[in-house]
């Protein structure tokens, strides 16, 4: 106040010189005077005013200062002074005391800045300033500090890179930290702090100079989380150092820091949580949360942050989270960025997504956390941060995890569902079709979460049933999302029935079919997209539905008659038009929040009315908006499609009619084969007739002779054993004949099975299409072998018939002129014992005539003799004669 | 991850820029090291031609103990070959640096570089050169093992100018 009061009144009584007029002579004698004590006195001077004077000290003396910092180095006091006066002057702080405001309030606000410019243009000022941290005494080495800090608040970028070129530069500066003063220490902390903003460089030699073990004994010697700003400071260059600068996060986990971070989160007692938590750590714990974020967030390299999610279960500090996450007397602003945080730990990483759905609420019966969360969620007296922490924790929980996706549908199924407990399912539903219209927003995508990439999810969920009120049937979960949707409502509350709707369809003919079975869908779709009416946010949703029809089209198998593919982009070309409808679907990718939701999976909306779109969602649309677009437009493309696949049709057609010829064919070979069969059937049988006949002949023949053996028995002894030879060889060979025939007929009709099966399994082999070709080069085959059999078993047949014949032939013949020989044989005995007959009848004759001239001769001799004595004694006497 | 002598040493390894552009950031890094490779292309003579300034460099900027080891690489391109081997050897008798052929290449020699160096260091550790409890020379004791009563000292940080230096 003296001085100033000076200043008042200096000019009116003339005798005081102005601000001005002092620096002028003050800077002369610090010039000019030979005396150090005199020089040191008109720097203190300087120093001084240069509060109350800055321009003017800053303007004059500031190269003089300078001049002092290098020859006047070996005097402590005086460097000090300078570099307070420099401070001063630099300074950007605005002027503390409301007095020398007022004086000078002529000043640019940046006057700082421009001087630090002027400091700046000649490097040597830097290295100067460096050069003076060799120092130890604390007179010179704090206000260098306190300068350089200044100067790097006001020009970063020139001032590293002249730290930077300057030989050990940051090695010095780092050394600040180990000095035993604290107030330089936490000073050099600030000044770190600002050298490491914003260049990779600097932040790898710090780190390289053992910064993470320096800071992390720092904060632990200052009382982990209850410790005061310093750790605060520490953790503020942690971040600085590890902020997108995968080198030093590499280093930090090669160098097993990460396993000394959970000991900062560790949980007063719980008699002390009455107390509750203090501002400082509060922002404490919010720093220890970000460096965890910080090193296993979804930015960072894959392996790096898989990497990090591991060491930081097995060290416990996953654990540590959880155990925060469920405490009680946790501020909601830790509670949600600790919920945040758990998150990016487990995020994809399936052993900590394991871990974590297996963690306990204390409540009474214990619940799973990730039940008491969704709790949370869809409560809609949480603050609305803490519900879209939860939000992403539940996604993060689900990412790239099967396992987590499918628990999550088990709950909503009816067979799994218990009754009494509350399940994550049932919240979801319940949130799901709440009146709260956020609420339904986020049940909507954290369902949408559990069937992201999951086709047998979304066919899961399809069996889901509702009980919507009593007495009514039960409704599937499909169909009252619909039924809500055409009711209309909040924006929000459809945005999140469309966006649920759209991934369950995506890539699921099935849920596609289920969907359009609804035929109110399709129309209700239809108006939505037509209509041109409504704000920024009703041409979304238009656009939604858009992107919902769409998909319709893209994944239809044409099972729902009525509503074929064809069908749907003819009444979209109809109804809509094509333009119109893709203008309503790049609606959609135009909107603020959509570009907003896409950049990262974390949500980063302020307001609850600002909740649109979800990053997954985005994924999906972005990926299948043009497939969409190519499968609505009518475009050749889509002909091209359809033709080919007529083509592919024809071609399976034409596939299965060269078979059915095939088969045909093989028919007609089957008849002729079975026609020759029972051709050569009957050419046996006849031969077997003629053979009969044959053996009738001989059996005539045989009477014949048994006629004559009877008219001349002992000629045809030998003759009947010859027959009867003749009869068994016959009967032999017939038989023999027979089986083979049989023999045969067996073969063939087997062949013929054989055949006939084959044919029916080609048969039953067309209906499966996808084998044909194969099969058909397989069948051809062996129905040429069989062919082949077949006339070498025609072949077989055709030459045992000529033995056969042969044989038979040959017998017969045999037989024939057997017995002819001995018909001759026995004709020829015949005609000689006929012979004989005839010879004895003449001589009989002739007796005759000799006995009756000798009965004439007896007559006439006078004896009495009657015929028959006459005879009988002829006889006698012939006899006696003979 | 090496082992020397049944000790578990843990490197941590920087590699610094090699171009003329970058040597002030690449001083940075001489300090708090406790051994460097110096790595010149057999293959382009200026590379090896550099190396005296660069020696200057490492020798004025670290502590006198620093163990430096002078390594010519792309040992591969034999046909391409610009340095002699004996010319390499030669460099390092002079100058007290252990001298190796490698190629990062074909791998050859290239962890064995590594090991070298980390027994040299091993080696002034033993000999009381190093004092393992300053940190400032790169060596810091790891955690105790049941096994081990000794510590395990970890070399930090080797400064390896990279083979396309000067």
């Amino acid at each position: 106040m003296d001085l100033f009061r000076k200043y008042l009144t200096g000019p009116q009584e003339g005798a005081q010189p102005t601000g001005a007029d002092t620096v002028e002579r003050l800077c002369d004698r610090v010039q000019s005077s030979t005396l150090i004590d005199d020089r040191r006195d008109a720097v203190r001077a300087l120093k001084s005013l240069s509060r109350k004077f800055r321009l003017e000290v800053g303007a004059q003396a500031m190269g003089i200062l300078i001049g002092i910092l290098q020859t006047d180095r070996t005097d402590a006091e005086i460097v000090g002074y300078a570099l307070d006066t420099l401070c001063n002057v630099l300074s950007t702080e605005p002027a503390d005391d409301e007095d020398e405001a007022e004086t000078a309030p002529q000043l640019p606000e940046d006057i700082g800045s421009q001087f630090t410019e002027m400091f700046v243009k000649e490097q040597e000022n830097v290295v100067i300033l460096l050069s003076l941290l060799e120092e130890y005494d604390f007179h010179i080495r704090w206000p260098t500090v306190r300068l350089l800090t200044m100067l790097l608040a006001n020009r970063s970028k020139e001032i590293q890179d002249i730290i930077l070129s300057s030989p050990m530069g940051v090695s010095k500066l780092m050394d600040l930290l180990s000095d035993s003063r604290e107030i330089i220490r936490n000073d050099g902390l600030l000044l770190l702090i600002q050298l490491t903003r914003g260049s990779t460089n600097i932040q790898k030699i710090v780190a390289f100079e053992n910064a993470f073990e320096r800071l992390l004994s720092i904060i632990s010697e200052e009382g982990d989380s209850d410790g005061g700003i310093v750790v605060e400071d520490c953790f503020l260059l942690l971040l600085n150092l590890l902020k997108n600068n995968s080198s030093n996060q590499n280093f930090f986990k090669e160098g097993s820091y990460i396993q000394r971070l959970p000991a900062f989160f560790e949980l007063p007692p719980p008699d002390k949580t009455s107390e509750g938590w203090s501002a400082q750590k509060v922002t404490n714990i919010h720093l220890m949360l970000q460096l965890v974020r910080t090193m296993v967030s979804p930015n960072n390299p894959m392996q790096q942050t898989t990497l990090s999610q591991k060491v930081m279960h097995n060290c416990g500090l996953l654990e540590k989270l959880c155990n925060i996450l469920m405490a009680s007397g946790v501020p909601a602003d830790v509670l949600t960025e600790t919920i945040n945080t758990v998150s990016e730990v487990i995020r994809g990483s399936q052993g900590n997504q394991e871990y974590f759905a297996s963690v306990l609420a204390p409540s009474n019966p214990p619940r799973p956390a990730i039940v008491v969360l969704l709790m949370s969620m869809v409560n809609e007296k949480q603050p609305f941060v803490l519900r879209c922490a939860v939000l992403y924790c539940f996604q993060s929980f689900l990412y790239k995890n099967e396992l987590g996706q499918s628990q999550i549908i088990q709950t909503l199924l009816p067979s799994t569902a218990e009754v009494n407990t509350i399940s994550a399912g049932q919240l979801l539903c319940g949130g799901l079709f709440s009146s709260d219209s956020l609420s339904t927003w986020f049940a909507a995508v954290a369902l949408l979460h559990a069937m992201v990439d999951n086709v047998s999810q979304k066919e899961q969920l399809l069996r889901v049933q509702l009980a919507t009120s009593l007495g009514n049937p039960p409704v599937s979960l499909l169909q009252q999302c619909t039924n809500i949707l055409a009711q209309g409502g909040k924006v929000q509350t459809r945005m999140g029935l469309l966006m649920l709707l759209c991934h369950w369809l995506s890539h699921c003919p099935i849920t596609v079919t289920h969907f359009l079975n609804n035929n109110a869908n399709v129309p209700f779709l239809i108006s939505q997209i037509s209509s041109s009416e409504g704000d920024e946010m009703e041409l979304v949703i238009q656009g939604l539905c858009a992107f919902l029809l769409g998909l319709c089209v893209l994944y239809n198998q044409d099972q729902v008659q009525g509503n074929e593919k064809a069908y749907l982009r003819q009444i979209i070309e109809k109804r809509i038009g094509v333009e119109q409808f893709t203008d309503k679907l790049t609606q959609v990718s135009k909107h603020e929040s959509y570009s907003r939701a896409a950049k990262r999976p974390e949500m980063n909306y302020k307001r609850a009315n600002e909740v649109f779109f979800d990053y997954e969602f985005t994924r999906l649309f972005r990926g299948l908006e043009n497939e969409v677009l190519k499968a609505v437009s009518p475009s050749q493309d889509n002909e091209v499609e359809d033709n080919k696949r007529k083509v592919a049709l024809d071609q399976h057609e034409s596939i299965v009619k060269q078979f059915q010829d095939l088969i045909r064919e093989q028919d007609g070979q089957l008849n002729s084969l079975r026609a020759e069969l029972s051709e050569s059937q009957g050419k046996i049988s006849e031969a077997d007739s003629k053979l009969e006949e044959f053996l009738n002949q001989v059996q005539q023949l045989k009477d014949q002779n048994a006629l004559l053996k009877a008219q001349r028995g002992q000629s045809s002894l030998f003759f009947s054993l010859l027959s009867n030879a003749l009869v068994f060889s016959q009967v032999a060979v017939a038989h023999k004949v027979r089986v083979m025939s049989r023999n045969c007929k067996l073969k063939r009709a087997a062949e013929i099975e054989k055949l006939r099966s084959q044919l029916m399994a080609g048969n039953t082999e067309d209906t499966a299409n996808t084998a044909i070709l194969s099969e058909r080069n397989a069948l051809s085959l062996k129905v040429a072998e069989l062919e082949e059999e077949l006339s070498e078993r025609a072949k077989e047949k055709s030459k045992l018939q000529d033995d056969f014949t042969a044989l038979d032939q040959k017998a017969l013949d045999q037989e024939k002129s057997e017995v002819e020989i001995e018909k001759m044989e026995l004709q020829t005995e015949l005609d000689s014992t006929k012979k004989e007959q005839e010879d004895l009848l003449v001589l009989l004759a002739d007796q005759d005539t000799k006995l009756s001239s000798y009965k004439t001769k007896l007559k006439d001799l006078g004896q009495n003799i009657t015929d028959d004595e006459d005879d009988d004694l002829d006889d006698d006497d012939d006899e006696d004669d003979d | 991850m090496i082992t020397i002598d049944g000790k578990q040493i843990k490197l941590q390894i920087w590699d610094t820029a090699g171009q003329e552009s970058f040597r002030s950031i690449t001083r940075s890094y001489y300090r708090g090291a406790a051994g460097a490779l110096l790595v010149y292309d057999i293959t382009r003579r200026d590379t090896f031609n550099h190396l005296t300034t660069w020696l200057e460099d490492a020798r004025q900027h670290s502590s006198s103990n620093m163990v430096i080891m002078l390594i010519g690489n792309k040992s591969d391109l034999e046909a391409r070959r610009d340095v002699k081997k004996e010319e390499g050897e030669a460099f390092a008798r002079e100058h007290g640096l252990v001298f190796m052929e490698t190629s990062a290449k074909t791998a050859a020699n290239v962890e064995e570089a590594f090991i070298n160096t980390a027994k040299e260091i091993y080696q002034k550790i033993q000999d009381g050169v190093f004092d393992i409890n300053n940190e400032a020379n790169g060596i810091k004791i790891g955690p105790q093992h049941s096994t081990s009563s000794q510590g395990l000292p970890s070399g930090g940080g080797g400064a390896t100018p990279g083979g396309g230096c000067c």
